[in-house]
């Protein structure tokens, strides 16, 4: 997990994957932060993480472009999907660990620190949740695709890199 | 024609499940059933892979509780190699511990109950969550998080990575603690008490407001299980077993944790994955027993530290007649002190005078093919068995989580809740939180489950004796 310290100036981009390693294809959001870490790209951070917590909303709040990166089962045609996201509006279910969502961490970023990244969804096709499986062949070349559509999201933004006032973390 | 109300899946738990409300004929409440509605299948998985992996592997069940099942699987493999750690490993191995249960602790107390706790049982649907609660009490959520991240930072300084480290190995720990890290260590603990004892006061402060949930919320006599010291002390790491009945008294006290199944029995429901651990001696199901923070401050004589004893002798008079406190709603409560306790000894271990001592690890080959490790995770006493073949592979595995030793007493406890706050052949939503609440105060962790996109709802359902849907209701 390549991120800056709480108290660290803001960060360009911020690429959260998240998901159980041990389930088959949940596993590919992690698959793409490492995939993203592993090119050692400069200004941006990475999350690979279990579950989407509460501390996440910090991290965010420190970005100036966010991109969430999940697994999801009801891709159709193989395709990953991308889609621009906005903080919950707060009249729906949201929920923290398990039942985490981008846009409620994005909502508490922006309640708690006033701050409000950019920020993307990634959906990777997704079609086994089975014990120790590995990734199915649409979730393997969504993974690659995946990586390619977050450096690309990354690239569109001017990521200049200099560091803006963090928010304070309480 | 009796009915079933399903409330699918619970809110704010770790994990997949549903709960449903059973009526009899006259529409009164007859039982309450919490499902576990996804199979796990780690323990068959595992079996051939060599066992100094175990820890590794194990702690990927889990987003919350990672570093439990590391430590009671370095734990078993370390019974395996028929070795004592260091003394500089056990105590690296409980500070990473308190550092775990801190955050763990963080997250059930300030954003997954406190919702409940601070916004109310009733309050509208649309704002009683972690959301709502940023909005209307900004700072506690703050402080929430802040203490939160400070429990995955001594995690992370310690392990390198505070999801999924590979610091804990059978043996003891791969590397010392250095003097940056205690130091860092130390230099937050302050604050995160200050936090820990701003919530307290909160909790005492609301607590009065919640005389039905106290009353109703899985309050009913039990057995109590967990890990004490040998000196009857709080202990989350290692000691032996002790069991409490309602009355407080000591049913059974220092049992070889290894020799858990002499004592511990498990039976299968065909409505649930998750098994339903009990007492032996007293047989299925009257040897219902509780396990985590509740079960653990109800055996201990003492925490050992000063502010948590402070807090420690208040709880005790939550209790008339000095049993044991029995109402599952003061598992908050608990959680509360048991941070406090985390802080106060995991300052005490950074202390030290060998705090840095570089002996970390005793380097063995198994010694013999069987071994158990067990520990008190945040929500219970988690036990792991392995048998290993000539290989060193393992043949066999065990597993009993913390959440499964309280299924009983969540049954018990929502059927109680449900037969208070439900009534006729439709679920208001004030009633259908109070049941989701009552398991949330055991912080049961399923995490076994995905979480791919698109999969959350909580569904309920009304069903009539035929299985007919009489209502429905659903939400995002």
């Amino acid at each position: 997990m390549k991120k800056r310290a709480p108290d660290s100036p803001r960060t360009a981009g911020l690429v959260i994957g998240w998901g159980n390693e041990l389930l088959g294809d949940d596993a590919a959001g992690r698959r793409v932060a490492r995939a993203v870490e592993a090119e050692g790209m400069p200004e941006v951070d990475v999350i690979d993480i279990h579950q989407l917590t509460p501390e996440v909303a910090l991290h965010l709040a420190r970005a100036e472009r966010a991109i969430f990166v999940d697994a999801c089962a009801g891709v159709k045609d193989g395709a990953i999907l991308v889609e621009r996201i906005y903080p919950a509006e707060g009249n729906d279910h949201p929920g923290v660990g398990h039942t985490g969502r981008p846009e409620d961490l994005l909502a508490m970023a922006a309640t708690l620190y006033g701050a409000q990244p950019e920020a993307w969804l990634i959906a990777v096709p997704a079609r086994s949740f089975e014990v120790n499986e590995p990734l199915s062949e649409d979730a393997e070349a969504g993974v690659r695709d995946a990586v390619t559509a977050v450096k690309r999201l990354l690239a569109r933004g001017r990521i200049t890199g200099q560091a803006g006032p963090a928010p304070s973390s309480a | 024609m009796s009915k079933t109300i399903t409330i699918d899946p619970v809110t704010r738990i770790e994990g997949h499940s549903k709960i449903t409300i059973q009526l009899n004929d006259q529409g009164q409440v007859d039982e309450a059933r919490f499902h576990v509605t996804q199979f796990r299948g780690f323990e068959k998985f595992t079996e051939g892979r060599p066992y100094y992996e175990m820890p590794g592997i194990t702690a990927r069940i889990c987003g919350i509780c990672p570093i439990s099942h590391l430590l009671a699987s370095a734990k078993a493999c370390d019974d395996l190699l028929g070795v004592r750690i260091p003394a500089a490993a056990d105590r690296a191995r409980r500070i990473l511990h308190m550092g775990q249960t801190v955050q763990s602790h963080a997250l059930s107390f300030f954003h997954l109950s406190a919702p409940d706790i601070l916004l109310g049982m009733d309050a509208d649907p649309a704002k009683r969550h972690v959301l709502g609660l940023a909005q209307a009490h900004p700072e506690i959520a703050k402080e929430g998080i802040w203490l939160r991240m400070f429990g995955q930072q001594v995690i992370e300084w310690l392990a390198g990575r505070r999801i999924h480290p590979a610091w804990v190995v059978p043996g003891g720990v791969a590397t010392p603690l250095t003097a940056e890290v205690r130091d860092k260590i130390l230099e937050g603990i302050p604050r995160a008490i200050e936090i820990t004892q701003r919530a307290l006061e909160l909790w005492h402060g609301v607590l009065g407001e919640f005389k039905e949930e106290v009353a109703t919320f899985g309050n009913f006599p039990t057995h109590f299980l967990s890990l004490t010291a040998p000196d009857g002390g709080l202990d989350l790491y290692d000691g032996n077993l002790r069991l409490r009945d309602a009355q407080r008294g000591i049913v059974a006290d220092q049992l070889d944790p290894t020799a858990y199944d002499e004592h511990i029995g498990e039976a299968v429901e065909p409505w649930s994955y998750l098994k339903m651990p009990f007492y032996r001696p007293q047989g299925y199901p009257e040897g219902i027993y509780r396990v985590g923070p509740l079960a653990r401050l109800n055996n201990a004589d003492h925490c050992g530290t000063e502010l948590a004893d402070k807090e420690l002798a208040e709880f005790r008079k939550l209790s008339a007649n000095g049993g044991a406190v029995l109402s599952s709603f003061h598992y908050h409560y608990a959680r509360l002190i048991e941070i406090l306790y985390c802080l106060e000894t995991a300052r005490e271990l950074l202390n030290h005078p060998d705090c840095l001592d570089t002996n970390v690890r005793a380097v063995a080959q198994p010694s013999r093919r069987e071994g158990v490790g067990v520990a008190e995770a945040p929500r219970g006493t988690l036990i792991h068995h392995y048998r290993i073949n000539d290989g060193g592979q393992i043949a066999w595995a065990n597993l009993i989580i913390a959440t499964g030793h309280n299924n009983m007493a969540m049954n018990r406890g929502i059927t109680q809740a449900a037969k208070k706050f439900v009534h006729g052949d439709r679920i208001e939503e004030g009633a259908l939180n109070r049941v989701e609440a009552v398991i949330r105060c055991y912080d049961p962790c399923l995490s076994c489950s995905t979480h791919a996109l698109g999969q959350m709802t909580l569904r309920l359902q009304l069903l009539d004796s035929n299985g007919n849907v009489l209502d429905e209701k659903a939400r995002a």
